[in-house]
C-alpha cells in the first residue's frame, strides 16, 4: 500500500513537471529550435549540426511571422491599410526578412521576442515599452549566461566610461538582433569583417547616430577621418578591409579559445603592436580566421597560418618556413664559398710569399 | 707611384652608392618584417615597414632614372657582352676566380673608361640589372599596391605569389650585394676596386 502510494505521488510529480514545461513553451510562444538557442553556450561557440528544425517546424514559424511581415516590411509598409495602421510609426519599426532569415535569430516567431500587446492585430495596449513592463524581451532572457559575462565587459570599456551615455547602451546598440550574425555562423572573413566593422561605423561615422547615444550628455565631437587618426597603420584603407576594429580595440585574451572581449578599448588602451598579428603566433588565426575554412594544401607546402591564405598574406605571419629554409641555404651557401675563397687567397698568399 | 685611369663618371659613381644604401636597409627592414615575432627582426615591425616603403619607392624612381640615362648617355654599351671571344675571355676570367687568384696570376682584363666590366661582371650586371632588380621591384611595387597584384590565385589571395616571389628574388639580391662586396676586395690591392668605386680612378696592376 505504502509502495503504491509512493509510485502514485511519483506519476503525479513527473507527470506535472512535463505539463509545466510544456506550458512553459505555450506561454512565451516559442519553438523548440528557439530553446534551444537559450542553452547555447556562447554567441561565437561552433553550432550544433544536428539543432535543424524540422521542415513543418519551419513551415510553421514562417506562417505565423508572415502575419507579422504583411507589415513591418518595407513591401509590406506600402500595402498597409492607412485607415487602420499609423503610418509614421510603422515606418520606424520595419525589418529586412532577407536578412532576419540568415540573422543568428532565423527560426524563431517574431512573437517569441515580442511579447505582450504584440501578439495580436491589432496590437492591443499601449505600443511603446513601459518601465516595469517589458514588450519585447531583453537579450538576458534568453542569453543570461553571456550577458552575465559581456555587460562588465562592456562597462569597463569605452562605452563604459560616461555612466550616463552608458545607460543608453543595451546589446542592440551594436547587435541588430534582426540582422546579427554570430562569427561562427558567417565563417567568411570577409564578410565577418563587413559586418562588424559596419558595427563600430555605424556610429562613429555617422554625427547623426553617435548624437542618439550623448545628445543632452555631451556634445558632439567632430567624426574625426578614420584614416587620418590611424595612420600609424602601414596601409589604413587596407586594413579596413583585413581586419576588424576590435582586432585592435579589445584586449588580447590570455586564452586563445575564448570568445572575443566585449570590453572596447579607447585609443589610448588600444593595441598597437603590429607584431600581435605580424608574426608567426598571430591573433588573427584565434579570432577572425577561427571558423575560416583549413587549406590543407598550403599548410603541406610550408606556409604558417595557411588558413589566413585564402583572404589575405599577412606579412610575418604566413610565411613560408620551407622556401625561407631554402633562402637561408642559399645565403649559407654564398657565404661558406666566399670562406673558402678567403681561405684560398690566404694559402696562396702564404705560399708565394706575400703576393696575391 | 700606382698608375691609373679614370673610369667611373660621378652619376654612375652616386646612382651605384645609393643603390648599395637603398639594397642594405631593404634588406634589413625587410628580413625584420618577414621574420617578425621571431627574434631575427632587427628593427620594430613599424619601423621596418616604413624604411621599406620609403627606400622601395626610391629604388623605383631611381630604376626609371637609370633606364633612362642608359638610353640616353650611351653608357649602356659599357655593360654590352662582346660576342666575339665571349667563351674564351669567360673561361680565362673563371680560371682567374678559381685559381690565379690564389697562386698571384694577374687580372686577365684590365678596365678601360669605355668598357669597365669584364665578360663575366657583364653578364652578372645584365642578369641583376634586367632581370633580378625589376622582378623585386615589380613584385614590391604590388605588394605595396596590391590593386595591381591578382585577385585570387588557385584559390589563394593574390598576393601569395607576390609574396614568394619578392622573397625568392630578395634572398638572391642579397646574396648578389655578398658576393658583389666581397668580388670587391679582388682588385690590384684589397681596397682598390673600393676607392675606385670612390673616386672613379682604376688603380693599374
Amino acid at each position: 500500500m505504502k509502495c503504491d502510494l509512493r509510485s502514485t505521488v511519483k506519476t503525479i510529480t513527473f507527470g506535472a513537471g512535463i505539463l509545466f514545461l510544456a506550458g512553459i513553451l505555450v506561454a512565451t510562444g516559442q519553438t523548440p529550435q528557439a530553446m534551444a538557442q537559450q542553452t547555447e553556450p556562447a554567441a561565437e561557440e561552433p553550432q550544433q549540426e544536428d539543432a535543424k528544425p524540422s521542415p513543418e517546424a519551419v513551415a510553421a514559424v514562417n506562417a505565423k511571422n508572415a502575419e507579422c511581415l504583411s507589415c513591418h516590411t518595407e513591401a509590406g509598409a506600402v500595402t498597409a491599410d492607412p485607415t487602420i495602421v499609423d503610418l509614421e510609426a510603422l515606418s520606424k519599426v520595419l525589418i529586412d526578412p532577407v536578412a532576419m532569415q540568415a540573422s543568428n535569430h532565423t527560426g524563431m516567431t517574431c512573437i517569441s521576442c515580442h511579447v505582450g500587446s504584440y501578439e495580436g492585430f491589432p496590437h492591443s495596449g499601449p505600443l511603446q515599452e513601459v518601465p516595469g513592463r517589458h514588450e519585447t524581451l531583453d537579450c538576458v532572457e534568453c542569453h543570461s549566461l553571456q550577458t552575465w559575462r559581456i555587460e562588465p565587459q562592456v562597462a569597463h570599456g569605452a562605452h563604459g566610461q560616461n555612466p550616463k551615455v552608458f545607460e543608453r547602451f543595451d546589446c542592440n546598440s551594436c547587435h541588430d538582433s534582426h540582422v546579427f550574425q554570430s562569427a561562427s555562423k558567417l565563417k567568411d572573413p570577409v564578410e565577418i569583417i563587413a559586418q562588424d566593422n559596419g558595427m563600430c561605423l555605424s556610429c562613429h561615422d555617422s554625427e547623426l547616430r553617435f548624437a542618439e547615444f550623448t545628445a543632452g550628455i555631451i556634445p558632439v565631437p567632430e567624426q574625426p577621418d578614420i584614416n587620418v587618426i590611424h595612420q600609424f597603420l602601414a596601409d589604413p584603407e587596407r586594413h579596413w578591409s583585413s581586419v576588424r576594429c576590435i582586432e585592435c580595440h579589445t584586449p588580447a585574451s590570455e586564452t586563445p579559445t575564448l570568445n572575443i572581449s566585449h570590453k572596447i578599448l579607447t585609443k589610448e588602451e588600444a593595441r598597437r603592436d603590429c607584431v600581435t598579428c605580424h608574426s608567426a603566433d598571430t591573433h588573427l588565426s584565434a579570432s577572425l580566421y577561427r571558423y575560416a575554412a583549413e587549406q590543407r594544401d598550403a599548410e603541406d607546402a610550408g606556409f604558417e597560418n595557411a588558413q589566413l591564405l585564402s583572404k589575405a598574406y599577412v606579412v610575418g605571419a604566413t610565411r613560408n618556413t620551407k622556401v625561407d629554409q631554402l633562402g637561408m641555404a642559399l645565403l649559407a651557401l654564398i657565404l661558406a664559398g666566399i670562406a673558402l675563397h678567403i681561405l684560398g687567397r690566404v694559402i696562396g698568399r702564404l705560399m708565394t710569399g706575400g703576393k696575391e | 707611384m700606382t698608375q691609373r685611369i679614370f673610369i667611373l663618371p660621378i652619376w654612375i659613381r652616386l646612382w651605384h652608392w645609393t643603390n648599395a644604401a637603398l639594397m642594405i636597409l631593404l634588406a634589413i627592414s625587410g628580413a625584420s618584417m618577414h621574420f617578425s615575432g621571431t627574434g631575427w627582426g632587427i628593427l620594430r615591425f613599424e619601423t621596418a615597414v616604413k624604411i621599406h616603403n620609403f627606400c622601395g619607392v626610391t629604388l623605383l624612381w631611381l630604376y626609371g632614372l637609370f633606364i633612362l640615362a642608359n638610353l640616353f648617355s650611351g653608357n649602356l654599351g659599357r655593360y654590352l657582352p662582346e660576342m666575339k671571344g665571349f667563351i674564351g675571355k669567360s673561361w680565362k676570367q673563371i680560371k682567374f676566380y678559381c685559381w690565379g687568384i690564389f697562386v698571384g696570376a694577374p687580372d686577365p682584363y684590365e678596365p678601360t673608361r669605355e668598357a669597365s666590366h669584364n665578360t663575366l661582371q657583364q653578364v652578372m650586371y645584365w642578369a641583376v640589372m634586367y632581370i633580378l632588380v625589376p622582378i623585386v621591384l615589380i613584385s614590391g611595387a604590388m605588394f605595396l599596391w596590391p590593386n595591381l597584384a591578382p585577385k585570387e590565385v588557385l584559390g589563394l589571395d593574390g598576393l601569395v605569389p607576390v609574396a614568394l616571389v619578392h622573397y625568392v628574388a630578395g634572398v638572391v639580391l642579397f646574396g648578389f650585394t655578398l658576393m658583389h662586396i666581397y668580388l670587391g676586395t679582388t682588385g690590384h690591392k684589397i681596397s682598390s676596386q673600393f676607392k675606385t668605386m670612390v673616386n672613379g680612378y682604376h688603380e693599374m696592376e
